[in-house]
């Protein structure tokens, strides 16, 4: 316990030190984050209020399928907590150079796995508290609950679940390391996949929510009351249940029956957390030496693309040839990278999977505006997600290796094209995709995905360049780890620039989209014109970015390095 | 080949390098030492273009640094001091990464990785992963990258820092073998030694400025006027007055 401690305390030190060193960058940064947690809490916060009195007093839904609906939400984010974690822990407790250190020390092996996996659980679980601890304050401000609603479901039910999501990926990590030195780690990585794609399908096949809605309105108005014999057989094992299950039983003031959940997700969290320290104990070590190993067996498929072989002949330059097969094989090696890439391109399609059943035709215009707006911009927001972990970190990234580039005669303007360009280019592919395959249900319209495909152009570059010059801007070549990168305080600031972009977006967007839908409707005259003049601001606001973002990187690759 | 002219950095108020002025013309193997702090890896990182000077120029075989930097660039070849690659490159696509920087061709970039690849007894670990590498096997393949395009000049910081004896005794070779060959090498180091046997002149710097300057036969005279010991006279001029 002392060795934990001692380590835990000079880590701190060494935390607040470093924020206290006054320069004007960090302070922005500092400004910029902090901004952006309040507005992303005061944003959730508002939202499950409306959402929450949309649901209740607009479509009448009762208190039982508020709760299952949130019981099919919280089983997502348990998914998300559980894989964000996989992946954040396989850096954290195996790639870090700070594990390196510490292993050459006289520390036990199951210390040094409970300091990193603290480490873990607060590094990649802190923007989901942020954003749980918004949505239960949003939730009992409706409810108009008393003030002990928040400590209790926040210490007994919402970091119980939290921490259950966490261990099991560490946990899960392990397996996966020991069965990788078997098996090898990307058939591991695919088998995990098609466990999670199975068990996302089983949960919404079994859960049936048509069969539930339709169930439980055969007895409206008396919705509000327990339709728990109308739950799946083995929703009783699951974490988002008792979660679900706390909240409406506090909600009906029935304490008696709150208690057997809050206790057993506060069992399940012990009984977990007991197990992962054995787990640790036995094999952290030991899968920690497979690490090392693993980083040996690279050749992928794709690198087997001749192509993308250095000593193959390019129909490029040869500084624009090395600088694009440097970025692809970095890429491809770097499991944080391109796991993480297929993590989000699976929620993506898990996305436009939920909405394939969307009927917007027969609504009222301004419904069918809302939600056509929404996905739109829920399109914009993954776009966002994309650009903000991946090209924000693409120069940090070079970290000290970057001499080389430095004092070679390679122009700046050179080096920032071959790595924008090609993750531009990606990044544009997945989001005309996503826009194609989200327009299919929601709008029968030729004008609206026409217009909506030449705007997600503008969207990209705009979002793109934002990040990727903020990444410049902000450039930290002390670290190396990509997700870390990612979630530093510059790209917090990113991330509100990007917010304010989205309201932006709405704001151009609302008027011909609402306009369009009025037409399909009421049949009344279309102007075309107001698509144009929307994607001619869209382009505008586009070429801002641009021109500001590329001139600022050029200026910041001449500073000293 | 190497130009230095009235160079002065400063980082905030500290004044890192001073009022440098400095010629190395080619085939010279020119040694620059100097304690700790004095401004060593500042000259070279300058010299290289990872710092811009606050004031004054530097010439690369008639080229501004700052003014023309790629033209520049193409004429050195730069060892730095901690032998920094990329993780997840192996060390044949390291060189080849670095020759395309220097826009080698191809076929010629092939014969030379290979040539190097024997003339630094790298072996079969060209073609593992850097991240796997000892620290000397960096260094060999950070030597190899600044060879590979025939620089003209040779800008070293502390060369044989992680290198085994055997490693030490080719560069040494290497660098003997290029300056013969007519180029200018500047190179950094702590030991002293090393700059006894490969250097023709060396420059003492301390604080920023250049306090002893001349060719290593007036050196070895300044030397035996003490006691015959390289290192003692090397405190002698850095001691704090």
């Amino acid at each position: 316990m002392f060795e934990i401690l001692h380590v835990l305390k000079y880590k701190f030190i060494g935390f607040v030190k470093f924020n206290n060193e006054f320069r004007y960058d960090n302070f922005i940064k500092s400004v910029g984050s902090t901004l952006v947690f309040i507005a992303f809490a005061i944003g959730t916060f508002s939202f499950t209020i409306n959402v929450i009195g949309y649901l209740i007093e607009e479509i009448h839904v009762g208190l039982f399928l508020l709760h299952r609906f949130l019981s099919m939400l919280m089983f997502v984010f348990f998914f998300s907590i559980n894989a964000g974690n996989i992946v954040v822990a396989y850096s954290t407790l195996y790639k870090s150079k700070e594990v390196s250190y510490l292993m050459t020390k006289p520390l036990s092996h199951s210390n040094l796995f409970i300091i990193k996996l603290l480490d873990n659980f607060f590094y990649s679980s802190a923007t989901f508290l942020l954003i749980g601890g918004a949505v239960l304050f949003g939730y009992g401000t409706y409810f108009k609950l008393d003030m002990l609603f928040y400590p209790f479901t926040i210490v007994f039910i919402f970091l119980p679940f939290v921490f259950i999501a966490a261990i099991l990926g560490a946990i899960i990590l392990i397996v996966l390391m020991k069965l990788a030195s078997k098996f090898g780690l990307k058939f591991v990585i695919f088998l995990l996949a098609v466990f999670y794609i199975i068990s996302l399908f089983t949960f919404f096949k079994l859960t049936n929510p048509k069969f539930l809605v339709n169930e439980v309105m055969k007895h409206y108005p008396n919705v509000d009351q327990s339709f728990s014999f109308l739950d799946p057989f083995f929703s009783i094992f699951l974490p988002n249940h008792w979660f679900t299950e706390s909240l409406y039983w506090y909600v009906n003031l029935r304490f008696d029956l709150v208690l057997p959940y809050v206790s057993l997700l506060i069992l399940t969290c012990g009984f977990l957390f007991i197990c992962v320290i054995l787990f640790g104990q036995k094999y952290y070590y030991k899968t920690w030496l497979i690490s090392l190993e693993l980083t040996s067996n690279r050749e992928s498929l794709l690198e087997r693309i001749k192509f993308f072989r250095f000593g193959q002949k390019s129909i490029f330059n040869p500084q624009t040839e090395v600088l694009l097969k440097k970025e692809f094989r970095q890429f491809f090696r770097d499991p944080s990278q391109w796991i993480h890439l297929s993590v989000m391109l699976f929620l993506i399609s898990i996305f436009i999977f939920s909405i394939a059943k969307v009927d917007l035709i027969k609504t009222l215009p301004f419904l069918q505006t809302v939600t056509y707006l929404i996905i739109f911009l829920f399109n914009s927001f993954l776009i966002s997600s994309i650009t903000l972990r991946f090209l924000y970190p693409i120069l940090s990234i070079e970290a000290e290796a970057f001499w080389k580039m430095k004092s070679a005669p390679l122009n700046p303007k050179k080096l920032i094209l071959c790595k924008f360009i090609p993750a531009f280019l990606i990044t544009l592919f997945i989001a005309e995709g996503l826009n194609f395959f989200s327009h299919l249900p929601i709008a029968d319209s030729a004008v609206l995905l026409i217009s909506s495909s030449i705007n997600i152009v503008f969207i990209s570059l705009s979002l793109s360049v934002l990040n990727f010059g903020l990444g410049i801007y902000f450039v930290t070549f002390n670290e190396k780890n990509p997700i870390r990168v990612a979630s530093s305080q510059g790209a917090s600031l990113s991330f509100l620039l990007n917010l304010v972009y989205l309201v932006v977006l709405v704001v151009v967007l609302f008027v011909p989209v609402s306009e369009h839908f009025m037409f399909i409707t009421n049949n009344v005259s279309q102007n075309v014109n107001l698509f144009i003049w929307s994607t001619l601001a869209l382009g505008i606001i586009c070429f801002m970015i641009c021109f500001g973002m590329f001139s600022l990187s050029g200026k910041i690759l001449k500073r000293d390095f | 080949m190497i130009k230095i002219q009235n160079v002065t950095k400063r980082f905030g108020s500290f004044t890192a390098v001073d009022d440098l002025n400095l010629e190395i013309p080619e085939g010279e193997f020119f040694g620059f030492l100097g304690p700790n702090g004095a401004g060593k890896t500042t000259t070279i990182k300058m010299i290289t273009g990872l710092f811009a000077p606050t004031a004054g120029q530097i010439f690369i075989n008639g080229f501004d640094v700052q003014k023309e930097p790629n033209l520049a660039k193409m004429y050195i070849g730069y060892i730095p001091d901690e032998p920094f690659l990329y993780d997840k490159l192996t060390g044949k696509e390291y060189l080849y990464f670095s020759g395309g920087l220097y826009k080698i061709d191809k076929d010629i970039l092939k014969s030379r990785i290979d040539e190097l690849t024997e003339t630094l007894e790298i072996g079969s670990w060209i073609n593992k992963l850097t991240e796997e590498y000892s620290r000397g096997m960096c260094q060999r393949i950070i030597i190899a990258s600044a060879l590979l395009h025939n620089p003209k000049v040779i800008v070293i910081d502390e060369p044989m820092v992680g290198l085994d004896p055997q490693s030490s005794l080719i560069v040494k070779r290497i660098l003997k073998q290029k300056s013969k060959q007519g180029t200018a090498i500047f190179m950094s180091t702590h030991i002293l030694s090393i700059a006894e046997e490969l250097c023709g002149r060396v420059a003492i710097i301390k604080d920023g400025k250049i306090i002893f300057e001349n060719s290593m036969a007036v050196f070895e005279e300044f030397k035996n006027k003490h006691d015959g010991k390289f290192e003692s006279l090397f405190l002698e001029l850095t001691k704090n007055l």
